[in-house]
């Protein structure tokens, strides 16, 4: 069941601007060590995996606050060059606590634009009467309630 | 506080307001639910504030309320130190 929705576009351009401001600061001040090794510079890519985190701190219902920090979401190239979200410290609490069992990201980026759309998948669905229904990793169901 | 409010407002409008953009912002406009700042845009605010006033935000402190007008802004910065 979907649980959570969210997206967000960066002008690349803005983000070569930001980089470019000589008190910097602002790689540390929102990617992890591993995102920024793997970005290498690009502002391409960063603006991607910026908005990636934002797209997913959107879903979360929450945006960057309450506990959700920009380095608790964590945009990874996987080998395949497909990218993936991982979740740390606040971030991770927030997905854990809304029932996310699983963060779908999609994202793209040409020389002006990235954009990035993520789906949370929860671990919940509902049955005929609105109930909800919470599984295990094997699909067996774990715990009813009634519907939110 | 008063002088805080003139170098943060006018930080804002140098950094946020387009040339051709001729809305007026001042101590008490919504900055964020009134679409001059946004998430990406806070980072930097953020930082300037931190540079200039020799302090520390905490990331739970830096709310989308707490950044909301100028006035907020100053009221946060003075939490931490600020002067």
């Amino acid at each position: 069941m979907v649980i959570g929705i969210g997206m967000d576009v960066i002008s690349v351009a803005r983000m070569k601007r930001e980089l470019a401001r000589p008190d910097g600061g602002f790689l540390d001040a929102v990617f992890t060590e591993a995102e920024i090794t793997q970005c290498a510079g690009s502002a391409k890519e960063l603006a991607l995996r910026f908005a990636g985190k934002e797209a997913a701190a959107k879903a979360l219902g929450t945006g960057i606050s309450e506990g959700v920090s920009w380095d608790g979401i964590e945009v990874l190239q996987e080998a395949s060059g497909s990218r993936r979200i991982v979740w740390h410290g606040g971030a991770r609490l927030r997905a854990e606590t809304i029932g996310a069992r699983a963060a779908w990201l999609s994202c793209a980026a040409d020389s002006e634009l990235g954009v990035a759309y993520v789906v949370l998948e929860g671990w919940h669905d509902q049955d005929e009467r609105g109930d909800n229904l919470f599984y295990d990793e094997h699909r067996e169901i774990r715990r009813r309630t009634q519907a939110f | 506080m008063d002088e805080m409010k003139q170098v943060v407002l006018e930080y804002v409008r140098r950094e946020y307001l387009e040339e051709d953009d001729d809305r007026e912002v001042e101590v008490d406009t919504p900055l964020i639910s009134g679409g001059i700042v946004d998430s990406f845009s806070m980072v930097s605010l953020k930082r300037f504030l931190e540079k200039k006033y020799g302090i520390q935000i905490p990331d739970a402190d830096a709310s989308p309320e707490a950044f909301d007008t100028v006035e907020s802004i100053v009221v946060l910065v003075q939490r931490f130190g600020g002067k």
